[in-house]
């Protein structure tokens, strides 16, 4: 596992100004924080739940990305980005805390009691954080490898390369 | 149907499942209870700062020491030394609050139960706690009036208490006073988590006090003679929960002159409560302080600290400089988290400047240099706001001060203005920190020789929530 993924989220731009930073490039309109948190808490906690498999523990870990935005936010250039790299490494960071306690893997049927799983969620379930996280932000979020890269701290090749074993995973994991 | 379009249905089914809902509210108080940690972190920092660092200062000057004269650490003078303990004179060397002069040993006694007790009193050269600090944070700050605001105090007392399994750090900050009176008393508890829980009162007396007793919940008392108006009691007590102590001033024929009740709210004192710590009653450690007019005071922490707690009592009594009205307004410690707008509409608009247009832009200029923290040209802050070379020292000791962080990250963005006449405007405006945004402000500018300023109370206003104050204006 790569350390750096582990760490509080970089801010993905450089600073312009602080008030520059309330404000949305793209549409140059003002973007309170409430607004940021009204719209993006709904997907965040879903991507949380796509990682880690309890609601519960993902409205936690999404809750805790926004306090970490609130204190950062007079410098934050881009919330969304950081939300999302933030609630990526407080899934990781849950999931490490569960190997501690329990000095073993995830079991995967942790991740799947809520709801009725299927195979692939399942098999999703089982792969490590980096590549189920890899696979989520590629074929839920839809983000280009670029900004996957960015959230999970590593370069866009090898992106590419953890969905590539992900997927293959998954596979073999269907198939058997 | 691929594996990617098997797992983009998988994933889009299983978020579809979850419905959850947003809760600011539950944000707020996670900000705001991260920020407690933060603060007692600080906290503890500055225990630090201010015990360990002159102790081993003052240990190290010790073992040197031939018994008889000062001993100086640290850089500091001697011969700022007040030792009444048995002739171990010592002056140290500390740095409180960023910057105060030395740290002088008062006593060292020992409670009839076995308390240990080390005072010491300090000089702080910057402003110390005032009125404005408890003020919330948010437009509904009232306006800081000239006669509320304290001077800075003569000098800062502390005191070490510790037993066998806790220490705890009591500060007082109060004016010297004359006759039977007090300026400043706190009293709190600490070792609650560590199973022997002790209560403290700490008190600065004037010289007409010959001694001093505190009567503790249980019945356990503790006194002693003030030395250089200073009394620190303590007994350990059976129930933390029991609130409060009393102490009793006694004059030179052992009669009890003057009974102060040390509760949160006894004593016919009004009562101005504050947060922002915790919950007293679930923590290992817990304070108070009851505050004479024109005295300035603070409560200790515990260096055990799991939950802190204080509130501040403000006699009714008047004292130099400070209105008793000032002070008995409730005024809860700063929640630094979401600030909503408040719903206040701006005055009617009056006579129109000249040209509105450029009036404005030189507002929001002026709204830009006179509150961005990263700007350290003093001669662009001074001609930004009103009364500036007034007003710039009190902004540079909010850039010095407990929430330097926030003063120095600080910006202003201004939203709406309207011109009541031709030199004075109504403005609304959002101010951002580190930690904090203030939105819809409401605060004012005004023409000054052609030039538009930052009102100088809208400055001092907002200023305050950095703990420190403006000067009465002229």
């Amino acid at each position: 596992m790569v350390g750096r993924e582990s760490l509080e989220p970089v801010e993905p731009e450089p600073r312009e100004s602080a008030v520059s930073a309330v404000v949305t490039p793209a549409s140059g309109a003002a973007l309170s924080y409430e607004d940021c948190y009204r719209e993006h808490f709904r997907s965040m906690v879903r991507v949380a739940f796509l990682l880690i498999g309890s609601p519960e523990t993902a409205q936690d870990v999404v809750q805790d990305a926004f306090v970490r935005l609130h204190r950062r936010w007079a410098s934050v250039q881009q919330p969304a980005a950081y939300v999302r790299r933030s609630v990526v490494n407080g899934c990781h960071s849950h999931h490490r805390r569960l190997r501690l306690e329990r000095r073993r893997r995830p079991d995967p049927r942790d991740l799947a009691t809520d709801l009725d799983a299927d195979e692939i969620t399942d098999a999703l379930a089982a792969l490590p954080h980096r590549q189920r996280a890899a696979l989520v932000l590629r074929f839920y979020l839809d983000l280009p490898d670029a900004e996957a890269a960015e959230i999970l701290g590593c370069r866009v090749g090898t992106v590419g390369s953890l969905v590539h074993r992900g997927l293959a995973q998954l596979r073999k994991d269907i198939e058997r | 149907m691929s594996i990617e379009d098997d797992l983009r249905d998988s994933l889009q089914r299983r978020a579809d499942s979850v419905h959850p809902q947003p809760d600011l509210d539950d944000v707020s108080e996670r900000t705001a209870s991260r920020d407690r940690r933060t603060r007692r972190f600080l906290t503890a920092g500055l225990v630090v700062a201010l015990i360990a660092g002159p102790l081993a200062g003052f240990a190290i000057g010790s073992a040197g020491d031939d018994g008889g004269g000062d001993v100086a650490t640290g850089g500091a003078t001697s011969g700022q030394e007040i030792a009444r303990s048995g002739g171990d004179a010592a002056a140290m060397s500390a740095a409180p609050f960023g910057g105060a002069g030395p740290l002088a040993k008062l006593f060292v006694r020992t409670s009839p139960d076995g308390v240990e007790i080390r005072a010491y009193r300090s000089t702080p050269t910057v402003v110390a706690l005032t009125q404005p600090v408890l003020c919330p944070a948010g437009a509904s700050c009232p306006e800081v009036a000239p006669e509320c605001t304290v001077p800075t105090p003569e000098s800062m007392v502390l005191g070490e208490l510790s037993t066998d399994t806790a220490v705890t750090v009591a500060t007082s900050v109060g004016s010297q006073v004359s006759g039977i009176d007090v300026s400043a008393a706190g009293w709190g508890t600490f070792g609650i988590e560590e199973g022997g829980p002790a209560r403290w009162v700490i008190a600065s007396v004037g010289d007409g006090v010959e001694n001093a007793r505190a009567t503790f919940p249980g019945g356990a008392t503790d006194e002693m003679e003030p030395i250089d108006g200073v009394v620190v009691l303590a007994s350990r007590v059976d129930d933390p929960m029991a609130e409060g102590a009393a102490l009793e001033l006694l004059g030179a024929d052992g009669s009890v002159v003057q009974r102060v009740d040390l509760t949160p709210g006894g004593g016919g004192m009004a009562t101005a409560t504050s947060s922002g710590s915790g919950s007293g009653s679930s923590g290992s450690a817990e304070s108070h302080v009851t505050l004479r007019s024109g005295s300035s005071s603070s409560a200790s922490r515990s260096s055990t600290d799991a939950n802190a707690s204080s509130s501040v009592s403000s006699s009714d009594s008047t004292g130099p400089g400070v209105a008793s009205s000032c002070i008995a307004t409730p005024t809860p410690l700063p929640n630094p988290v979401l600030v909503p707008a408040p719903d206040q509409p701006l005055p009617a608009p009056g006579e129109q400047p000249a040209d509105a247009a450029a009036a404005r832009t030189a507002i929001e200029k002026a709204f830009s240099v006179a509150y961005d923290g990263g700007i350290s040209d003093s001669a662009a802050k001074i001609a930004a706001v009103e009364d500036g070379e007034a007003v710039l020292p009190v902004l540079e000791a909010g850039s010095n001060g407990a929430f330097a962080e926030q003063v120095k990250s600080a910006s202003a963005k201004v939203l709406e203005v309207v011109f009541t006449s031709p030199t004075e405007a109504a403005v609304r405006y959002d101010i951002v920190t580190s930690t904090s945004r203030f939105n819809g402000l409401i605060g004012g500018a005004v023409s000054v020789n052609g030039s538009w300023k930052v009102a100088r109370s809208t400055m001092c206003k907002d200023i305050s929530l950095a703990g420190v104050s403006c000067p009465p204006a002229k």
